[in-house]
């Protein structure tokens, strides 16, 4: 029976994006940060050098992140409402409910700006929960629609084991695919010119995820394949707040939770599709390449933007893996398991670079999710006396957004070399640490002086 | 290492950092008067006959505000353009963008979101004042052919 089930969901899944006539985020997008100016980009790429040579030469020599006892989880009031399990559902039941307004208001074949569809995916979901994760821990796994759609349809399997035991090797596999499917829409835009198609793309991919939870259970799924699970969880390990075993709140240093993350297949991979994919949205908006791709029209378009898109990823894919080959020398041993050990301390330069690129566009184009709240499926509703409003696109001087991004970026980079020494002693002696972390440094470097060259290209 | 080698080392890095923000920032912010020259003298505007050339639209003219606009032509003929491909406007000017095609469409200037209809021998014009700072892309709605990128800087 459930078999049945889930082939059904798969074919409907099939079909949905094979008849997609899928118009998104650079509708949205119609504002662009101008360049950091020339000095400011080498003030940031100064300090990132400074400070790799002062953690080399001065960090701690004990690791302080790694194998730490567990944070203690003190009782409040405030600890009895967040773990409060009826108010859980209010909040499930609500997000759940704002899913299905979202993707109402995206199926309408109106202009990606006119309803509240693609400003709360791209805006509010993707750039707005990424920026909460970090500070405030993982609240997708209560926000997350599609988590809750599995505990409704109950594909637990709480008395029985599901139809399949997730396969080992696929790790997260499945959510590095699915993101880089995400981003893929996001900043390729293939069905630009078809409006009302990111709401298929979103049932689309509920259908992807209800299928992957009927076949290996909630929890697996979740864990591996839910591409947003896997990302926001990876993000909100930066948070100093965060749920320990019975799912009470716990407060911890910030990044402690990164040397906790299980090494996994697929999990590097996921880290360069976000690293890489905010690399090309910087890299599709400079003049360079704008100028060069201004005839490009339809499936010329979308071919080149992919493949720029995929080069993108792999370059940066290239270049950790360069500088991993170069540290396993050094120490012996194969570089992919040292790849993988030292992948979340790519993480806060992930979050670095997403702050950088985004957060003007969150604060500035985020705007329209107010506006548009009012009239959320564009008929002409005023609910909350907003609908006339307009978005404030000087709300930020281009000076406070300059400073943020090369501040971001060079803060990121600490938290990179802070997370990766801490690793580094941890699995090494002092001497051979020091030495792994040459080339960790270099790739770190080179990481942050290309996104701040993007930002002032 | 000694604890105090180590806060000598964090001190020498601090100050170096701060060293090098002194050493690489301009001296002074290029003021604005001297860029508004350079960048209007690139199409000079030909209705600089003060007052009567502004419309209702700024009903309370501050005297920071000039009556110059700044105009920015492009031509589109077989699908090529014509024209600046990143033309540099300052903060608060007004911009006049004229755009000529040998195609019926809608130039639509993002950001603002203003638009006109363009047809082969009726030139779109839009006019309007950059408040916002920010990179503009300027295209064609139909045929999503990029025009230009209107920088507004501060």
């Amino acid at each position: 029976m459930r078999r049945r089930i889930a082939a059904l969901v798969v074919l409907a899944a099939a079909w949905s994006v094979a008849t997609a006539a899928p118009a998104l985020a650079h509708g949205l997008g119609g504002r662009v940060d101008l360049p950091v100016p020339r000095w400011l980009f080498v003030f940031g790429a100064g300090t990132a050098l400074i400070v790799s040579f002062v953690a080399l030469s001065a960090l701690w020599t004990e690791p302080k992140f790694e194998c730490r006892p567990a944070d203690p989880a003190r009782p409040s009031l405030l600890q009895s409402v967040l773990t409060n399990r009826s108010l859980e559902w209010v909040v499930r039941l609500l997000a759940l409910g704002l899913l299905v307004v979202v993707v109402i208001a995206s199926l309408r074949r109106v202009s990606p700006t006119e309803t509240i569809g693609p400003v709360v995916v791209f805006a509010w979901f993707w750039v707005g929960l990424t920026f909460a994760h970090a500070l405030l821990g993982n609240l997708w796994a209560t926000l997350s629609p599609f988590d809750t759609i599995g505990r409704l349809a109950s594909l637990d399997y709480r008395y029985e084991s599901p139809p399949r035991a997730y396969p080992k090797a696929w790790g997260r596999w499945p959510a590095a695919i699915l993101l880089f499917g995400f981003v893929w829409i996001e900043l390729v835009d293939p069905f630009a010119d078809s409006l009302g198609s990111l709401g298929l793309v979103i049932l689309a991919y509920v259908l992807i995820t209800l299928a992957g939870m009927t076949v290996f259970g909630r929890r697996a799924w979740t864990e591996n394949g839910e591409a947003f699970a896997v990302f926001f969880g990876l993000i909100a390990r930066l948070s100093p707040l965060a749920r320990d075993g019975e799912g009470r709140v716990i407060a911890r240093p910030p990044l402690a939770g990164l040397a906790e993350v299980e090494p996994a297949p697929g999990l590097l991979a996921l880290i360069m599709v976000a690293l890489g994919s905010t690399t090309f949205d910087g890299l599709s908006r400079t003049n360079l390449w704008v100028s060069n791709t201004a005839s490009l029209t339809g499936i010329e378009r979308v071919g080149v933007y992919t493949a720029g898109l995929l080069g993108v990823i792999l370059l940066v894919a290239a270049a950790y893996s360069l500088a991993m080959a170069a540290a396993a020398r050094v120490v012996g041993g194969p570089w992919h398991a040292l790849a993988v050990r030292f992948a979340p301390s790519l993480v806060p330069i992930v979050l670095a670079y997403a702050v950088a690129h985004y957060f003007s566009f969150l604060l500035i184009e985020g705007q329209l999710g107010i506006v548009n709240a009012s009239d959320p499926f564009d008929l002409g509703w005023d609910l909350f006396g907003t609908a006339g409003w307009s978005v404030n696109l000087a709300l930020l001087s281009a000076t406070l957004i300059w400073y943020v991004q090369v501040a971001v970026i060079v803060i990121g980079h600490i938290g990179g070399v802070v997370l990766a020494h801490d690793r580094a002693i941890a699995l090494f002696d002092r001497a051979a640490a020091i030495r792994t972390q040459y080339a960790l440094l270099a790739v770190m470097v080179l990481f942050t002086a290309s996104g701040l060259l993007i930002l002032s290209g | 290492m000694k604890p105090y080698v180590r806060w000598i080392i964090l001190a020498a890095g601090a100050l170096a950092a701060v060293g090098l923000f002194v050493i690489v920032r301009p001296s002074s912010e290029p003021d604005r008067g001297g860029a508004t020259q350079a960048t209007s003298s690139n199409t000079p505007s030909p209705q600089a006959t003060d007052g009567t050339t502004e419309p209702a639209e700024t009903p309370s003219p501050s005297p920071s505000l000039t009556a110059d606009v700044t105009v920015i032509e492009v031509t589109v003929q077989g699908g090529a353009v014509d024209g600046p491909s990143e033309p540099k406007v300052q903060q608060g000017d007004r911009v006049r963008i004229v755009v000529e095609a040998d195609v019926a469409d809608e130039v639509h200037l993002h950001g603002y979101d203003l638009s006109a209809e363009v047809r082969p021998g009726r030139p779109a014009e839009i006019e309007f004042r950059a408040t916002a700072t920010g990179v503009f892309e300027v295209e064609l709605e139909e045929s999503g052919l990029v025009l230009f990128q209107l920088r507004v800087v501060p």
